[in-house]
């Protein structure tokens, strides 16, 4: 009796188990006539887990058979789970995310071309198109158009006489820059210091953007070729080491991480933090509430959006590109109608209001006329000065290589960032490496990668 | 035959499960990588090239520094952990039972935390403004701040402290109940022939432990390793490769750069160096210890 119950038991829970796995590859129950898609996201910004909703919830009224499932991943793990599935071969059917060679390279990224409808292509703001593109081929479609730069803080700026609207309208120089932030280099009544500018060791952005203000557009240029062995780079290497010796930034900064680096500038202990993007103007409105509520302690801060510096002699180069959503196969194909239900669910995610809530919310430029319309007349976030800023510093804009160079120069660009950049700006910013080795090992690396 | 398989049917059909569960999410996934290592992977049309990966790997000036990395790392924890656990358990075995309890459950409480929380916590601590907790200590002593996680000199350095001031927990109770398996008859024999403290500990404590402390030094060993979730969230492998153990590549080579062949290829290699520590180990260590 004994034995039959504990079989009749193991039994069950062997049956439990089958259905749960059949049942997860079954049409969840739905009609054969659904065609679900599946996508996801990112919280892209504040609200927008309400938003997408909304926007699925009116997507569901006006295709009833087509299901959108969505997912909001966090920042932190969301590119590991899909990087996992795609090299799986089964990623979602639509990604938030930019254009990628790698993507390109597994040969599931769905190239959108075929459904481009003039009707899409012209809703489209000139140029923002290209930058969803891989060697012209059209792999997603841009929801807004991003830029980064730099953050600072309007009293130290004004404090130390800057004139930071002259900066935002005009652009400044490297030694304009230098000047400007060593006024701001200043001890603290608590025994602190308040640095010209703070930034992290972590992210790779600061020396690519100060490499892009000198000239060098990107590890390798539109062709594939290396060029971050040319001398510019040299003399970028040497300009940044020069803030650490100067006292412009920490001696620290080897050890700084991103979120140090936004308490530095919180704590009113940096005048520019990098980097920057015009949403600092949201986060700080948000940030000054909450010090009103009693539920965070600090300085309210006014935010000033800056542009990079650019080496003397050279020109204003700014880092943009547009990020939305992007179309993927799965290694077991759904067929055409899928495709193009898929890239339906895009079109609609990134059009209209739909689409430009990111835009308005994050507070840079729009990306398509639909979204514009949508947005006349209504208050939109964020300082007019900092978004006239934008604009200017969007119009200096000067778009990654990634988007023209095959996918085995993408690839051989990313090892490059990881196994010379990361390794030798921390090495650049502890000083334990001059610019002049580190200048040399990027050669070397770089010429072992793209030959 | 039939019969015998009759009578133990039950004990068949229960094994069936976890035997299903090795055989899927064990061995095949072994078999895959194995594979693999001698594949260009790609997902949809992977490619035979013998063995490419391998010489790719063997050519890789940071294959090299990620083997020395994680050698130094094992070779500076294990020892020495081991001796902080033997003296932990050693000292807690002298004190009576209620604190014996008290002890082995404080030490063991570090093991409940998940790697992440323990490695956050010490990212605070290496903290490199002056205000950090490990440089305010320092700073008692009029010594300049440190960037811990920073310095090529430090950093390697920074993610052994780690492993010395915590993850004693299970070894201490693993010594705890040993020692307390050890026939108190040998040290009264001991005790008669005038024995001296060290005698007892180097001809009597010492031997009998021995399987245990092999125990801890294979498991050491295997852990060591595999090193990774320390690197991985505190330096990525950083400053200028300092930090970069062999599991940290593989993580990379597979999940940066999509080279799943290669990954695989150098997980294989990692495999077969801690097989062979491991049957050295063995045969340096291993006796029969009856009593």
């Amino acid at each position: 009796m004994k034995w039959n119950k504990a079989m009749a038991i193991l039994l069950a829970a062997m049956l439990v188990v089958l259905s749960a796995c059949s049942s997860s590859g079954s049409k969840d129950g739905a009609s054969d006539n659904v065609d679900v898609i599946k996508v996801w996201t990112y919280p892209v910004h504040g609200n927008y887990k309400d938003d997408i909703a909304k926007s699925v919830a009116e997507f569901h009224a006006k295709h009833p058979n087509i299901r959108i499932e969505y997912e909001l991943l966090t920042w932190a793990e969301g590119p590991k789970k899909f990087d996992v599935a795609l090299n799986a071969g089964s990623p979602p059917d639509v990604y938030y995310h930019g254009v990628s060679g790698q993507y390109v390279d597994t040969g599931l990224a769905l190239n959108l071309d075929p459904y481009m409808t003039p009707e899409i292509v012209n809703d489209y703001l000139p140029g923002v198109l290209e930058k969803a593109k891989i060697q012209g081929k059209q792999y997603g479609l841009p929801m807004y158009q991003y830029q980064w730069a730099w953050s600072a803080n309007q009293r130290i700026l004004e404090e130390a006489g800057i004139d930071w609207r002259k900066i935002q309208k005009e652009g400044w120089t490297w030694s304009e820059f230098k000047t400007e932030a060593k006024k701001m280099v200043k001890d603290l009544p608590d025994g602190s210091k308040q640095y010209g500018i703070v930034t992290d060791a972590t992210t790779t952005d600061f020396i690519e953007m100060l490499a892009r203000s000198s000239g060098l557009v990107d590890v390798v240029d539109r062709d594939g070729k290396f060029i971050w062995n040319d001398e510019r780079m040299l003399e970028t290497l040497k300009f940044i080491r020069s803030m650490v010796d100067e006292g412009i930034m920490p001696k620290e900064t080897a050890a700084i991480d991103p979120a140090k680096r936004v308490e530095y500038f919180y704590n009113g202990k940096t005048g520019i933090a990098s980097k920057g993007l015009p949403y600092y103007d949201v986060m700080l409105e948000t940030r000054a509430k909450d010090i009103d509520a009693g539920k965070v302690k600090g300085e309210k801060i006014e935010h000033v959006y800056l542009p990079i510096p650019y080496k003397d002699g050279g020109k204003w180069q700014a880092t943009v590109g547009g990020e939305g959503y992007v179309g993927f196969r799965q290694k077991d194909d759904k067929g055409e109608q899928h495709a193009k239900n898929t890239f339906l669910v895009m079109d609609w995610l990134t059009k209209g209001v739909h689409g430009g809530n990111s835009a308005s919310e994050l507070c840079v430029p729009f990306a398509r006329q639909s979204q514009i319309d949508a947005f006349k007349g209504k208050d939109s976030r964020g300082k007019p000065h900092n978004k006239i800023a934008a604009e200017i510093n969007q119009s200096h804009g000067v778009p990654s290589s990634d988007l023209y160079v095959d996918a085995k120069v993408s690839a051989s660009k990313k090892k490059f960032i990881e196994q010379a950049q990361k390794p030798m700006q921390q090495a650049l910013f502890s000083g334990s490496r001059t610019p002049e080795q580190i200048f040399e090992e990027f050669k070397n690396k770089g010429e072992q990668l793209f030959r | 035959m039939v019969q015998k398989l009759r009578d133990h049917m039950w004990a068949y059909l229960f094994i069936l499960v976890p035997v299903l569960l090795f055989l899927v999410f064990t061995l095949y996934p072994i078999i895959s990588a194995f594979m693999m290592s001698f594949q260009r992977y790609h997902v949809l049309n992977p490619e035979w090239i013998g063995f490419d990966n391998y010489k790719t790997m063997f050519a890789d000036s940071v294959f090299y520094k990620s083997l020395w990395n994680t050698f130094l790392f094992t070779v500076c924890t294990v020892p020495v952990n081991i001796a902080i656990t033997f003296m932990l358990a050693y000292f807690i075995f002298q004190l009576r039972s209620k604190w014996q309890t008290f002890f082995k459950a404080v030490m063991y409480l570090p093991a409940v935390a998940s790697g992440v929380t323990i490695s956050l916590v010490w990212f605070a601590m290496f903290d490199p403004t002056k205000d950090g907790m490990i440089n305010s200590f320092l700073g008692f002593f009029g010594m300049e701040p440190v960037m811990w996680l920073s310095q090529t000199s430090t950093a390697l350095f920074s993610l052994m402290l780690m492993t010395y001031l915590g993850s004693h927990g299970a070894g201490i109770i693993l010594y705890l109940a040993a020692m307390g398996g050890i026939p108190k008859s040998l040290y009264e024999a001991a005790d008669i022939d005038h024995a001296s403290g060290w005698a007892k500990f180097s001809k009597i404590t010492w031997p009998l432990l021995k399987p245990t402390t092999l125990y801890l030094l294979v498991t050491g060993v295997i852990i060591s390793f595999q090193v990774f979730i320390s690197v991985y969230m505190m330096t990525q492998g950083g400053p200028d490769f300092a930090t970069t153990t062999i599991a940290y590549l593989i993580y990379q080579t597979a999940f940066m750069f999509y080279e799943f062949g290669l990954a695989s290829a150098q997980s294989f290699v990692l495999t077969a160096i801690i097989v062979v520590v491991s049957i050295i180990q063995f045969k340096m260590f291993a006796t029969d210890i009856e009593y």
